[in-house]
């Protein structure tokens, strides 16, 4: 007897159909499973038979084969072991499908254990949202645990279980139940029991260069000694920007689902995410890889913070590898095994010491440094990636003066106010130019979009002389200056605007 | 001397031996009335003459050491090579306790045409202060003497640049050999005092390399050339503080300029002015004190600037030790855009000056 199962797995963060056909028939009892398999499908041999025998049903003393459809597409993981053996127990008559099911309707994704146990199984989101955009109205059965993540999207009907068991029941119409589903407005409760920029006392001038940076969506860079407060800084940023829309939070949960980083109590990603990988990391963890392309750090930051402290011990060849997704905003990566495409639009904040030893300028301790080292450690701070940061931030360690310690700090949701109605402006102005913020601007848009006032160009213009700014620093002055003035809601950017533009330049200064 | 020429290939081979300085070359002249017969002296005679360890360096000099070869060499650099017998060999200098026995050379300077000689010093890593006093006192200085300094990172860059830029004199005295400028980012400085009529100097073979124990040697040539010494800013422990201790024992003015109590840039100073040290406050301080009559004005005066009511308040907030932005938008509680606009134009008025890292001090 042949049986036919619908079953699905992801592809990056897509997903795609994969049939799973059973054939039982005369011969030696054996079991095989071809179509590309890897080792973990194998090893699903194994986890349903004993599941199957688990389960009060019988393991046929036959030939059986699986075929996993399409058989290019090469097989991973433990996803098929429930569409196998549903398919066993239909193909051996264990089972009989109530009339109002149709097999071509039903998807099954999950794991088995021994005792006929379905175990939940990373990637649902991006299967559930690719069923209910391809195939609406299907029916995603799957382990009780993966429910609430299937049931995000609408447009699919998820039904959760426990036991296979449980399944049978199901299918064979003794047990009628409705679809899996959640409150997804439950997940958006938002917590602002997460960092709130209130806690950091003082640092003003970080927290505008903070506020300046989420508006536009500018990269940035903070420049400081140990403890000056940098990580604490970079942490608040999530909570100054707008907050995630449905779709990107399905989009970035779909990625953290890829990678398996859900929890069971919160499948839906809701806040901005905030990656501070260490600086050992290799490029293949920063960006995505392995024989099967796993998404990187870049991708668990979409539209979120990437965080590298101490950016000057990332390896070089590491740090080069962020240049493409800057520019595109996704990464592809290339295996043997699948090229595949995540994205990963994100902040990038960069964190580093004023110099080798890090007190330079510091009130409290003597920087031992040589000047010589110092240039030479300035002078690291160059290249393809720094060009690509619009803010330079020097933020000092200082003591809270009493006054500071006793004023009420702004929250995070009056700068998100703020910075909100500053992307409201940025998104009218460049309706039509495919970009969204002024980070993203090119020269062209420069031209077009950034408009002094008279006085701001001679300003502008001076001071690049007379402080030896590079025309490098021309273009990125120019365009934090017209975030500034969207900040204030200014259609032309006057002089203030440029002279705070150029204070987060220091790197393109001329230092003896 | 006997016959100069005859001489100096073995002058310059005892200048290449580790281990010999001053005191023993000077003794090895007096027992064998030459360089070249204390070069070829017997194995007994110098061990005699100068004890077991000194006779082994020599005889291993012997064995790799071409006179002949090294003279050439020095020939091609392009080096004047004084001994301490010369004519040309600098009077202060040879009044010294050891004085060197060979200085190489490197420009167009004659030290019998001037007469005051002054070291001005500090240490490589000084504060915007120290730099703005190394730079006023040099440029005003250059005009009475001959300034001498030792070329290195910080104040003493400011003060050969400063003097450079006036169109002074100035030498530079290398604690290597003059093959090379360290440090080297100071090579086209080194270059323009050249240029404007100063020299080079340094006691070491042209080709050696710089090494830690080099330098205070060379501080106590800076001191020696001098009639008198002014330390601009320094920690305690510093060469410039060594510069210092060695005028004072050859009896050499010995000046500091006063700082903050709480810079580390300024301990050692203060603590020479505590112990006596001649406070100076100004150029003429130093002519004084070094019985020149002061001919400028009575202090430099700044042309006055036009600042605007905020531009004044922001200025009078920013010292010379230098405030963090950071600090200054704090105290002055007013919006970003109007304090950076205010800072800019200190700055483009050339009255402040931002530091890397974030401070923004006077200029």
């Amino acid at each position: 007897m042949l049986a036919r199962i619908l079953s699905a797995t992801t592809w990056g963060i897509e997903a795609k159909v994969v049939e799973v056909e059973v054939d039982v028939g005369a011969g030696l009892p054996a079991f095989q499973i071809v179509g590309l398999p890897d080792a973990a499908v194998q090893e699903s041999r194994e986890r349903v038979r004993s599941a199957i025998k688990n389960s009060g049903f019988s393991f046929p003393a036959q030939r059986v084969t699986v075929n996993l459809a399409p058989a290019f597409l090469k097989k991973t993981g433990s996803d098929f072991d429930l569409p196998i053996a549903l398919g066993i127990l239909l193909a051996t008559g264990q089972i009989k499908l109530a009339s109002s099911f149709s097999l071509s309707d039903l998807f099954l994704v999950g794991e088995l254990s021994l005792s006929g146990e379905i175990k939940p199984v990373n990637g649902i989101l991006p299967i559930a949202h690719f069923l209910s955009l391809q195939r609406k109205d299907s029916l995603l059965l799957l382990s009780l645990h993966n429910a609430t993540e299937g049931a995000l999207v609408e447009g699919v009907k998820v039904f959760g279980f426990r036991h296979l068991g449980e399944i049978s029941d199901f299918l064979t119409g003794k047990v009628t139940r409705s679809p899996f589903v959640v409150e997804r407005e439950r997940f958006f409760s938002f917590s602002s029991l997460s960092e709130d920029l209130s806690e950091v006392k003082g640092q003003k001038r970080a927290k505008r260069a903070l506020e300046i940076a989420a508006s536009g969506g500018h990269h940035l860079l903070f420049i400081g000694p140990p403890g000056s407060g940098k990580t604490m800084l970079a942490r608040r940023i999530p909570s100054l920007l707008p907050l995630l829309s449905l779709d990107e939070a399905i989009e970035v949960t779909k990625i953290h689902s890829v990678a398996g980083l859900l929890s069971l109590d919160q499948p839906l990603v809701t806040e901005r995410p905030f990656r501070a990988p260490h600086h050992t990391i290799s490029d293949a963890a920063l960006i995505g890889g392995g024989q099967w392309p796993r998404p990187g750090e870049i991708s668990l930051a979409h539209h979120g913070v990437l965080f590298l402290d101490e950016v000057l011990e990332f390896r070089r060849n590491v740090l080069e590898t962020l240049r493409e997704p800057l520019e595109m905003g996704k990464i592809t990566v290339s295996r043997a095994q699948a090229i595949i495409t995540y994205p990963a639009r994100f902040i990038l904040v960069l964190a580093c010491n004023p110099c080798p030893c890090g007190y330079l300028g510091d009130a409290q301790r003597v920087c031992t440094c040589s000047p010589r080292q110092v240039a030479q450690y300035r002078s690291k701070l160059s290249g393809p990636l720094l060009d690509r940061i619009d803010l330079q931030v020097e933020v000092p360690r200082l003591e809270v003066s009493e006054v500071s310690a006793e004023r009420k700090e702004e929250s995070s949701l009056e700068v998100r106010k703020r910075v909100e109605r500053a992307r409201t402006i940025q998104r009218e102005r460049f309706a039509g130019d495919r970009i969204m913020l002024n980070g993203d601007m090119k020269t062209a848009h420069l031209k077009k979009f950034c408009l002094l006032t008279r006085e701001a160009k001679k300003v502008l213009e001076s001071s690049v002389e007379k402080l030896a700014l590079s025309m490098r620093a021309y273009h990125h002055i120019l365009k934090v200056a017209r975030t500034i003035a969207d900040l204030e809601e200014e259609d032309n950017i006057q002089v203030h605007h440029v002279a705070e533009a150029i204070q987060y330049r220091s790197l393109d200064r001329r230092w003896e | 001397m006997k016959a100069r020429s005859e001489e100096l290939p073995f002058w310059i081979a005892f200048n290449h031996i580790r281990g010999i300085g001053p005191v023993r070359f000077q003794k090895l002249l007096e027992v064998f009335g030459s360089a070249k017969e204390a070069f070829y002296a017997s194995e007994k005679a110098l061990e005699e003459a100068v004890g077991r360890v000194t006779k082994n360096l020599i005889l291993e000099a012997r064995r790799v050491l071409e006179p002949q070869r090294l003279y050439e060499e020095v020939e091609r650099e392009n080096l004047r090579v004084l001994t301490v017998e010369d004519e040309e060999y600098p009077m202060l200098l040879k009044n010294i306790y050891r004085p060197p026995f060979l200085l190489y050379l490197k420009g167009n300077f004659d030290f019998s045409r001037w007469e005051h000689y002054l070291a001005i010093v500090g240490t490589r890593n000084p504060t915007p202060y120290g730099r703005k006093v190394a730079q006023v006192l040099s440029r005003e200085l250059s005009e009475y003497f001959v300034i001498v300094s030792g070329l290195a990172l910080g104040i003493d860059g400011e003060v050969h640049r400063a003097v450079v830029a006036k169109g002074g004199i100035t030498i530079g005295v290398l604690g290597n050999g003059l093959r090379r400028v360290y440090p080297a980012t100071h090579f086209r400085l080194a270059c323009e005092i050249i240029e404007k009529g100063g020299a080079l100097l340094s006691e070491y073979p042209p080709s050696w390399e710089p090494r830690p124990e080099n330098f205070p040697p060379r501080n106590r040539i800076i001191s020696g050339l001098s009639q008198g010494v002014v330390v601009v800013e320094a920690p305690r422990k510093s060469g410039a503080m060594i510069t210092a201790s060695f005028a004072l024992e050859e009896g050499r003015e010995v000046m500091a300029v006063p700082g903050p109590v709480f810079s580390p840039q300024s301990e050692g100073t203060n603590a020479l002015i505590a112990q006596g040290a001649r406070l100076v406050q100004s150029a003429q301080d130093v002519c004084e004190a070094l019985g020149l009559v002061w001919q400028g004005k009575e202090k430099e005066v700044l042309e006055p600037v036009e600042l605007g009511e905020k531009e004044t308040y922001l200025f009078s907030l920013i010292d010379y030790q230098g405030k963090f932005k950071e600090e200054l938008l704090e105290q002055t509680s007013w919006p970003e855009g109007e304090f950076f606009q205010t800072l800019l134009t200190l700055e483009m008025k050339g009255l402040v000056q931002e530091m890397w890292g974030g401070k923004v001090v006077r200029a």
